[in-house]
């Protein structure tokens, strides 16, 4: 492709959708005012939009969106002056057709010529709906809006020049993008233009917090923006410019101790010939060789001294230039962090579409409000949150907003009313998501439990309103009795709560019948820095959030007792942390020992650690997915010397110390976990997917020392191991598991290919629970033995 | 009872379907480096250029607590947190000696990296002659092999290593 014509693709991207979010925006409040006058101004807006990417649709040669855009154009007619609401399933079918357009118009971007023949058909779609509702409308017949040219090569026509008065255009985003079109009435996002699952542009900010805006607000000048846009690659580049000036910044550091000793040895000689010389002259001594080194001897120290003050000056220079270049990093670290942050109103225009949309789907009448949503959060926290968020409205929805002819049997208004509050609490975020619907039936979701075996009827029937919420976040559990396609696999709440804690949140439940349900999310405000406590543990140096750590104090031997520690009152046995992470233990100190006592969802625990190294704000690294999976750790940060300190997870450290956390998921429903051991990557990847599919937690290992290594760690409910592997065999692996005193009673099944009595009697001689030949292996049979062999 | 020859056939493709999909042509360009030996021999690997992202000197590696043998450790590589893998202990495989470790290899798949330590980095090749379906023991990410002046190349495809379990959530 051209490359000035992908430049303005790039753009055309861009503002298509700052033009289609905020033809979706207005679509939506339309549909939601009462007022004819404000109505009319919104569906103005509209037009206005729509004809905007039909021009420049049409300029850059993309004729089906050309269409689609007319069409939109055309339907929309019969509802221009306002005086009707757009009908329902017109406004589904242009939010549908907004999809298609795009995907079309990125597509498009990533140099596609070819035209979306789906995009064509929704335009169909949309001219049959407005003739449906309005006869007399006009008919435009699809395709005549505009046809690829004759003949049958098309060349793109040339971008089109830029107003006068516009910068030329840029190849780096960091400037205004050049209006091919009348500029559409918007702030700039800071949506990223590269970033595929970017949040969507922002609405204008008109102030909004929850009710209608007043007529006339909606007014606003074309061209108005007071932010601007970055792109992800610049983000990264300057990103990486800072991790090279630090560098150069640690090399100065070196240079001027280099200095700084040159000074000192240039003084020293100084000092000892000056001695010397006055030595000399004390002595009387009148040589003329004597006197002839005493001149050289003055010339070169005349020449000494010289030399010392351009060393010191020089000394002084770099101490300046150190400095200076110190405060630039602030700068610029404090600039990278204020662009990682993002308003939580980011994500206004996407929810209050999902709301929307998904209450027309299922007949229901619902608005989502939204209150102090200035506050941002870091980027990629919101990235991480806004599936949950995606999930809990949906939810809301299905589960809590009645019908509204439930909701008028009820006195409640038909429309009902979804909520998110967002305040910052100090470090934290505390996002309420609320609905005023029907709230929890605490009786039918004990039912719903008792009857699907996942806890008894006694134990039902006694669990507190904490702990039926809690139930509602249990992986598959449904109170739905049909599935639909956002409710009923009962994968929802269980998910939307593993990525809240996945960025180091919490959420609760609380809800009242008939009345509605609120979400407490409690979230770290950025995830780009935190203040943590370093230590020294196993050899390794680590970091715990500060958070997490309610104190610090020393044991000395000389202590009554060195394994408890009284933490206002409670004792709490002091597990030493080399120990429980399996690092190796350092040498005991004679004198004694820090001990930190750290907390995790209000319970505490005492780990004994080999120094501490200090509280310090620490710059927070995300951890590439194969560090995420070892579940101890949460992050890393880079320490002075280049160096990674890793950061771990109070989570899993609470549970390694004391096991899973009572009545949060009541242990029946904690998820088993199997270790799957085979040196083959297909084999240990269909018994993955076979016991996932079946609700186990699966971890694998390529052969016997890993998975020995991975149940010492980890530990497990269950083994499913082949036979004939490097390193550790089946064999020897099930033996060491009976031997072991925390793993002997591990069930362990043996899959093999060898089917003779003489191997399955080996097999129960090394202690396995049940042997199953490869040649008699089936997805079913592998999965009854493993369900049979787990205690209910 | 005799397992399903559907699944059978499906088990099969699978595999094959993983090795396939990465399959070299002649003058496909190779970065090629050693890690390893047998028989007193390097062993050769090479990674299609445009797999690499980058290479590095090993300094300031920090060990990574409890990982796996086979996760030499972490560095910053351009702002993030990179993993350092050893491929012949991630392959459960026993060397002779003990190496000096001194580069590692940035490999990608268009959206993940990971670091692989190398012995030696021996340039760019490009593929000689056809290249062949590797058929040794599995070893994640091992998918054909090449030649260069006669001797044999295992390549390694980014793509194939990183879909290994392991190495993804």
């Amino acid at each position: 492709m051209d490359p000035m014509m992908q430049q303005v693709l790039a753009i055309f991207a861009d503002e298509f959708r700052e033009l289609s979010a905020g033809m979706i925006d207005a679509l939506i409040r339309a549909d939601k005012n009462d007022s004819p006058e404000m109505r009319g101004v919104l569906m103005a807006d509209i037009y206005r939009r729509a004809h905007s990417i039909k021009g420049t649709a049409g300029t850059l040669g993309l004729f089906d969106l050309e269409e689609f855009a007319h069409a939109v154009e055309t339907s929309l007619s019969p509802f221009r002056s306002g005086e009707r609401r757009v009908i329902p399933q017109l406004a589904q079918a242009i939010l549908k057709g907004m999809d298609l357009a795009q995907w079309r118009v990125e597509s498009a971007r990533m140099g596609t010529e070819q035209e979306d023949p789906d995009l064509r058909a929704s335009a169909s779609d949309l001219l049959r709906l407005a003739l449906d509702e309005h006869p007399k409308a006009p008919s435009i017949a699809p395709g005549s809006v505009s046809k690829p040219p004759e003949p049958a090569v098309h060349e793109a026509p040339p971008p089109p020049p830029p107003p006068p008065s516009a910068p030329p255009v840029q190849p780096v985003a960091l400037v205004p993008p050049v209006p091919l079109a009348p500029s559409p009435s918007s702030t700039a996002a800071q949506a990223d233009a590269d970033d595929e699952d970017d949040a969507p542009v922002p609405e204008p900010t008109s102030g909004r917090e929850a009710a209608t805006p007043e007529p006339g607000a909606d007014r606003r000048k074309a061209g108005e923006s007071d932010s601007l846009r970055v792109s992800q690659a610049r983000l990264l580049t300057v990103e990486r410019q800072l991790d090279e000036l630090r560098g150069v910044r640690s090399a100065l550091e070196t240079r001027i101790e280099d200095t700084r000793r040159l000074v000192w040895s240039i003084q020293a000689a100084l000092a000892s010939r000056i001695g010397g010389l006055n030595a000399d002259a004390a002595q009387g001594e009148d040589h003329s060789t004597i006197r002839r080194v005493a001149e050289w001897t003055r010339d070169m120290i005349q020449s000494l001294q010289g030399f010392e003050e351009q060393a010191q000056s020089v000394h002084r220079g770099l101490s300046t230039d150190v400095g200076e270049l110190s405060t630039r990093i602030a700068e610029i670290d404090d600039e990278l962090r204020g662009m990682q942050m993002l308003p939580v109103e980011t994500l206004h225009a996407l929810l209050t579409r999902t709301v929307w949309e998904h209450a027309l789907s299922v007949g229901k009448n619902a608005r989502l409000e939204m209150v102090g949503a200035k506050v941002a959060l870091d980027r990629r926290l919101l990235q991480e949150l806004k599936d949950p968020f995606l999930h809990l409205c949906r939810n809301a929805v299905d589960h809590g907003i009645e019908s509204p002819d439930e909701r008028r049997a009820l006195g409640k208004s038909p429309e009902g009313r979804i909520r998110i509050e967002v305040e910052q609490r100090g470090a934290q975020v505390a996002i309420t998501f609320s609905d005023d619907g029907a709230g929890v039936d605490l009786d039918n979701v004990r039912r719903i439990a008792a009857e699907r075996g996942m806890l008894s009827q006694q134990a039902a029937a006694e669990l507190d309103a904490e702990g039926v919420h809690a139930l509602l976040f249990a992986p598959g559990f449904s109170t739905r009795s049909t599935v639909t396609r956002t409710s009923g696999r009962g994968v929802g709440l269980d998910v939307v709560r593993e990525n809240i804690m996945k960025v180091g949140g919490k959420v609760s439940l609380k809800s009242k019948l008939k009345k509605g349900s609120s979400f407490l999310i409690e979230v770290p405000l950025t995830l780009a820095a935190a203040q943590a406590l370093l230590f020294e543990a196993g050899g390794h140096v680590l970091a715990l959030p500060l958070s997490a750590v309610a104190r610090s104090e020393y044991v000395s031997v000389n202590d009554k007792t060195t394994d408890e520690v009284d933490f206002e009152g409670q004792l709490l046995p002091v597990h030493a942390l080399s120990q429980l992470l399996g690092l190796k233990a350092a040498r005991a100190r004679r004198s004694g020992f820090p001990v930190l006592i750290c907390r995790s969802t209000d319970r505490l625990m005492a780990f004994q650690v080999e120094r501490l190294l200090g509280e310090r704000e620490v710059v927070v690294r995300p951890l590439p997915p194969e560090l995420i999976k070892l579940r101890h750790l949460s992050a890393a940060t880079p320490l002075g010397d280049g160096r990674l300190a890793f950061i771990l997870n109070p989570r899993f450290l609470a549970e390694a110390a004391l096991g899973p956390p009572p009545g949060e998921i009541p242990s029946p429903l904690r998820r088993r976990r199997v270790v799957v051991v085979d040196d083959s990557i297909t084999t240990r990847s269909l018994h993955r997917q076979v016991l996932e599919a079946a609700g186990f937690e699966v971890e694998t290992a390529s052969d016997g020392e890993e998975a020995l290594s991975v149940l010492k760690k980890r530990g497990a409910d269950l083994v499913v191991s082949d036979i004939n592997m490097p390193r550790l065999d089946g064999l020897s692996l099930t033996r060491r598991i009976r031997t072991e005193a925390q793993l002997e009673r591990i069930p362990v099944v043996l899959v093999s290919s060898l089917d003779s009595d003489e191997d399955k009697q080996r097999a129960r001689d090394a202690g396995a629970s049940a042997y199953l030949p490869k040649g008699a292996y089936q997805r079913g049979e592998l999965l009854r033995l493993v369900q049979g062999l787990l205690p209910s | 009872m005799p397992q399903d020859p559907v699944d059978v056939l499906k088990e099969r493709a699978r595999s094959l379907a993983l090795k396939a999909e990465v399959a070299l042509s002649v003058g496909t360009s190779l970065t090629l480096f050693s890690r390893g030996k047998v028989a007193g021999k390097s062993i050769l690997y090479g990674v299609r250029t445009e797999e690499v992202e980058g290479a590095g000197r090993l300094r300031h590696l920090s060990p990574i607590p409890a990982a796996p043998s086979w996760m030499v450790g972490a560095v910053q590589h351009q702002g993030a947190v990179l993993t350092l893998i050893d491929l012949p202990a991630f392959w459960g495989q026993e060397l002779e000696g003990i190496a000096d470790l001194p580069t590692y290899l940035v490999i990608t798949d268009g959206e993940r990296r990971i670091g692989v330590l190398v012995e030696d980095l021996h340039g760019v090749l490009e593929v000689e002659g056809a290249p062949v379906l590797y058929k040794g023991p599995e070893r994640s990410g091992l998918t054909s092999m090449a030649r260069r002046a006669g001797e044999p190349v295992l390549v390694v495809s980014g793509p194939a290593l990183l879909q290994d379990t392991r190495l993804k959530l």
